[in-house]
C-alpha cells in the first residue's frame, strides 16, 4: 500500500523544512509534494536537511497568483496523489499593510482551499497559524475561535485570523477535516538557543542592547510567550494529519511557562552586563510601563517629525504593544495530544540571548564553540543545537547582503555626523570621499569612527573587521556594516 | 530633620529684556524643528539676551536676592557659581566668539565668581565655581551647598547660575527651546520652609557627547528619570504617595506627561506653567519655576516637594524639599 504523500507549502522556510524532515523521518513510506516558488531553493534546503529527492519533490507554485501557479496537469496529479494538505506558508512580516498581509495570508489560503476541494483523497489540511491571532485579547485564550472583537496589534495576526476562518468555513462548506496548530513565536532552534532567523523580537532585543528604545510596554502580569523551531516542527509533525484531532485548535505554545516579563528584563539585562564594556555604558533597564504611556511615548516621537527617533519606536510598533496585552494560551489541548509541554522560555532564553551576542546580533544556528559567555554565563545543558543535529538542520547562514533602504540611511546618517564632525570648514564628505588619504580620519579619529559604527549598527565590529579597506569612504563602511540579517523574514508565501 | 538642616531660603532670578516667541525664532534659523512641533511641546517664548552679558544676569538675580529678602551680604559664607563659561561671562551674546579667544590671554583669569563677591559686598564669602553640569547646575550647587553648610557649618550659602546661547547658536536643544537667564538661590541652616530633605545624582559619562549620541540619550532619559526620582525619594525618606508636588525643568510637556506618568506618583501635581512663559532656561528652571510657585501660593507650606532635572553630559538630578 502506497504511503501518504502530503502537499506542503512553506517548505523552504525555517519550520517547513524542519517538518518535511520529521514527517518524512515518522513515516518512510511518506512522500512530500513541496510547493515552492523557486523550486531549486527547496531542492537546496532538501539536500542540505539529506532529504531523498524522490521523497520531498518540488513543484513550482505561488500562493499569490490565481490557481497558484498551478497547470492543469500538475492540479491533475495532485488530485491523483495528495493525501493531505499542511498549509505553513505565511507571510510573517509584522509591519505589512493589511492588504499585502491578506494578498498572502488570506487570499494564499482560499487559493489553496480551492485546491484541496480538489484533491479527493486529501482527507486533511492542517493549517499552521499563529497563537497571536488573539490579537489584543487578555487574559486566558483558549485554544478555539474567537470573535475578533477585540481588534489586533498588527495586519498579520489579523490575516491569521481571517485565515483561520475561511479553513473553518471550507471546512464546513466542503465536509472535510481540518485542523489549526496555531504557533508561538519562534526565537530560537532549539533549547541550545541558536537562531537562525532574526525577528522581531531579535530586533526590539537588538534596540534595547544598543540603549535605543527608552520603555517597554507591559504590566505585572505579562510575559512573554515564545518557543523554539523544534518543538513547533516536532508538534506539527505530530499532530496535522492525527484523526482524532479533526476539527480541532491547537496552542504550541509555553502557555503557563511563558516567561514572566520583568524576570525576563533582569536576566537579559544581567547577562548584557557581563560584557564590562557594554556594563560600563550604564545603559538602563528601559522602564516598565502601561501601554497608555507607551504610546503617549510613540505620539511624542511622532510629533516630533524625526526619522531617526520614530524608526525606532516604529519598528517597535507591530510587535511591543502585545507586551501590555498580559494573556496566557491555554496548551490543555496540544499538551494532552503531545503528552508533553513546550520548554519553558527560562529554560534557553539565556543561551539565546548569548547566541546573539556571540554572533554580533547576525544569527546562525550552531554554536562556534563555548565562545559565549565569556564568564560565568548559562550552562549548554540538554537539547544542544549540536547534540540535536542542528549542523545539518540550520545551515548557517551567510553574511546578509545591504538592504537597500538600511545602507542608503547608514550613509546619510553617517555623513551628516561625520560632516558636522569632522569636515573643515568649505568641505562636504562624500559617501565617496577618501576618508584616510585625505586626512579627515586619523588613527585617533578611527575610534571614534567605530564607536559611531557600532551605535549605528547595534553590533560591535570585530577586530578582524577592523581594517583600512573597510574604512576607506563611507560608501565602503556601509557596504562592510550595515547589513540587514532579516531577509529571511519577509517570504511571500515560502517561509515561515 | 534637626534644626540645623539646611533648606532654601530665597531665590530669585533675572531674564533679558527681550523676548521672542518661537515662530520669531523660526523665523531667524534659531531652530532645527518646525515652531509648530515646539509649540505642540508646549513652548511659547523665550527669553533671549541682546545686550546683557551673563554677568549682568547673575549680578541682577542675585542682588534682587539679597535685597527682597534683606540678607546681609556679609553673613554669606560662601559662593557657589555656576554657568557660563569665564571666558563668555562679559560679553554680551554678540561679542561672545571673540571673547572666547581671551581664554589664551590673561583674561581667562578674570572671575564671574570673584566678581560677584565684590560688587555684592559679600565679603565674607569665599568662592567656588561649578561647570559642565549644564541644566543641573544649580542643583549641584544647591546640592554641594547643603553638604557644606553641614560638613563645615556654613551658614549661608549664596549659589548663583546664570547661562546665555551666544548670537549665532540656536535656541534649540533636542527639542526643547531655550531661555537666557539667571537665578539665584541662598541656601541656609536651619529654617522653617524648604527644608531639604534628600538629593540624588546620576552622571554617565557614556553620554558625554550629546550631539553624536542624539538618539542614545533621548532613549536613556525616561528610564534614567525615573530611576533618578525614585531615588531621590529614597533619600529623603519619602514615599511615592508622599510627594505634593513635582517642580520640573522646562522641557518639553509631553515628555513630562510621559515621565510623570512613569514616575508613579499618585498624588503628586506638576508646576508646568512657566514651560510657556519662560523655555528651558539652562540656568536653573526648578528654583525659578519653585519661586513663582511659591509666590502665587500653590505650594504651600509643609508640602512635600520634588525637584527634577536632567543636563548634558549627562547627569540626572533630583531634590526633595519640605515647603
Amino acid at each position: 500500500m502506497p504511503g501518504p504523500v502530503y502537499l506542503v507549502t512553506g517548505a523552504t522556510g525555517l519550520l517547513g523544512g524542519r517538518v518535511v524532515r520529521r514527517l518524512l523521518r515518522a513515516d518512510p513510506a511518506a512522500r512530500v509534494v513541496a510547493l515552492a516558488r523557486e523550486p531549486a531553493r527547496w531542492a537546496a534546503r532538501a539536500s542540505a536537511l539529506g532529504l531523498p529527492a524522490h521523497a520531498a519533490a518540488p513543484l513550482a507554485g505561488d500562493l499569490t497568483r490565481p490557481g497558484l501557479g498551478l497547470d492543469a496537469a500538475a492540479r491533475a496529479r495532485l488530485a491523483r496523489e495528495v493525501t493531505g494538505v499542511l498549509h505553513l506558508a505565511a507571510d510573517t512580516t509584522f509591519s505589512r499593510p493589511l492588504d499585502e498581509a491578506r494578498a498572502v495570508n488570506g487570499e494564499g489560503t482560499r487559493r489553496l482551499l480551492e485546491l484541496a476541494g480538489e484533491l479527493p483523497a486529501a482527507g486533511r489540511v492542517a493549517f499552521v497559524s499563529t497563537a497571536f491571532v488573539a490579537g489584543r485579547l487578555t487574559g486566558r485564550v483558549p485554544e478555539a475561535a474567537h470573535d475578533g472583537a477585540a481588534g489586533w496589534v498588527n495586519a498579520y495576526e489579523q490575516s491569521k485570523w481571517e485565515a483561520e476562518g475561511l479553513v473553518r468555513a471550507w471546512g464546513d462548506d466542503a465536509r472535510r477535516e481540518w485542523v489549526i496548530l496555531r504557533s508561538s513565536t519562534v526565537v530560537c532552534d532549539d533549547a541550545g538557543g541558536g537562531v537562525t532567523q532574526l525577528n522581531a523580537v531579535h530586533r526590539a532585543l537588538r534596540l534595547y542592547h544598543g540603549g535605543l528604545a527608552a520603555m517597554m510596554p507591559g504590566t505585572p502580569e505579562s510575559a512573554l510567550d515564545v518557543v523554539p523551531a523544534d518543538y513547533v516542527a516536532d508538534a506539527v509533525a505530530a499532530l496535522a494529519f492525527r484523526h482524532d484531532l479533526a476539527g480541532q485548535t491547537l496552542h504550541l505554545c509555553a502557555g503557563d511557562r511563558a516567561y514572566p516579563l520583568d524576570a525576563l528584563l533582569d536576566e537579559t539585562y544581567e547577562l548584557w552586563a557581563r560584557c564590562p564594556a557594554w556594563r560600563r555604558k550604564g545603559i538602563a533597564r528601559p522602564a516598565l510601563t502601561d501601554a497608555a504611556t507607551y504610546a503617549r511615548f510613540e505620539g511624542a516621537v511622532e510629533e516630533t517629525g524625526d526619522a531617526r527617533l520614530r524608526g525606532v519606536t516604529r519598528s517597535l510598533s507591530h510587535f511591543i504593544p502585545q507586551l501590555a496585552l498580559p494573556k496566557r494560551f491555554d496548551t490543555t489541548r496540544a499538551d494532552r495530544a503531545l503528552g508533553r509541554a513546550a520548554p519553558a522560555p527560562r529554560e534557553y532564553w539565556g543561551r539565546m540571548i548569548g547566541r546573539l551576542i556571540e554572533t554580533g546580533w547576525r544569527g546562525g544556528g550552531a554554536p562556534s564553540g563555548g565562545g559565549w559567555p565569556a564568564a560565568g554565563g548559562p550552562p549548554h545543558r540538554e537539547g544542544s543545537a549540536t547534540a540535536a543535529g542542528t549542523d545539518t538542520e540550520n545551515p548557517r547562514r551567510a553574511p546578509g547582503a545591504p538592504h537597500p533602504d538600511l545602507h542608503r540611511d547608514f550613509v546619510e546618517r553617517m555623513l551628516e555626523w561625520l560632516n558636522a564632525r569632522f569636515a573643515p570648514p568649505g568641505v562636504t564628505i562624500t559617501s565617496d570621499t577618501p576618508l584616510f588619504r585625505s586626512r579627515l580620519i586619523d588613527s585617533i579619529r578611527i575610534l571614534e569612527l567605530i564607536a559611531w559604527t557600532e551605535r549605528a549598527t547595534g553590533r560591535e565590529v570585530p577586530d578582524a573587521e577592523i581594517r583600512m579597506d573597510n574604512f576607506h569612504t563611507v560608501a565602503r563602511i556601509a557596504d562592510a556594516f550595515a547589513r540587514d540579517d532579516d531577509d529571511a523574514e519577509a517570504a511571500h508565501g515560502d517561509a515561515r | 530633620m534637626s534644626a540645623a538642616t539646611p533648606c532654601v531660603r530665597a531665590i530669585a532670578y533675572a531674564l533679558p529684556a527681550t523676548a521672542a516667541s518661537v515662530r520669531d525664532l523660526a523665523a531667524r534659523g534659531a531652530l532645527e524643528s518646525a515652531p509648530a512641533v515646539l509649540e505642540g511641546f508646549g513652548f511659547g517664548r523665550v527669553y533671549v539676551a541682546e545686550r546683557e552679558t551673563p554677568y549682568d544676569l547673575a549680578l541682577a538675580a542675585a542682588s534682587k536676592l539679597l535685597r527682597e529678602h534683606e540678607v546681609d551680604p556679609g553673613s554669606v559664607g560662601l559662593l557657589l557659581y555656576g554657568g557660563a563659561p569665564a571666558a563668555v561671562a562679559f560679553a554680551s551674546a554678540a561679542d561672545a566668539p571673540a571673547a572666547a579667544a581671551g581664554v589664551c590671554t590673561m583674561d581667562r583669569f578674570r572671575y564671574p565668581a570673584t566678581r560677584l563677591q565684590y560688587d555684592l559686598g559679600l565679603s565674607a564669602a569665599n568662592t567656588l565655581a561649578l561647570g559642565q553640569l549644564a541644566c543641573t547646575t544649580l542643583l549641584g550647587a544647591v546640592r554641594l551647598a547643603r553638604a557644606l553648610c553641614v560638613a563645615e557649618g556654613i551658614e549661608r550659602v549664596l549659589c548663583v547660575a546664570s547661562e546665555f546661547y551666544p548670537a549665532r547658536a540656536g535656541r534649540e536643544a533636542i527639542f526643547n527651546c531655550t531661555s537666557d537667564a539667571a537665578c539665584a538661590v541662598l541656601v541656609e541652616r536651619g529654617g522653617e520652609r524648604n527644608r531639604i530633605a534628600g538629593a540624588f545624582t546620576v552622571t554617565k559619562g557614556y553620554y558625554w557627547d550629546p550631539a553624536a549620541m542624539r538618539d542614545e540619550v533621548v532613549a536613556s532619559y525616561f528610564p534614567t528619570a525615573r530611576h533618578a526620582i525614585h531615588r531621590t525619594l529614597d533619600a529623603a525618606g519619602w514615599r511615592a504617595t508622599d510627594v505634593d508636588w513635582v517642580i520640573p525643568h522646562n522641557v518639553s510637556v509631553r515628555s513630562w506627561e510621559i515621565l510623570f506618568r512613569l514616575a508613579a506618583l499618585p498624588n503628586a501635581r506638576l508646576w508646568s506653567d512657566n514651560v510657556a512663559r519662560l523655555g528651558h532656561t539652562l540656568a536653573g528652571d526648578n528654583f525659578i519655576n519653585l519661586c513663582d510657585a511659591l509666590a502665587c501660593g500653590a505650594v504651600r507650606p509643609g508640602e512635600k516637594v520634588l525637584l527634577f532635572s536632567y543636563g548634558f553630559g549627562a547627569h540626572w538630578t533630583g531634590l526633595a524639599l519640605e515647603a
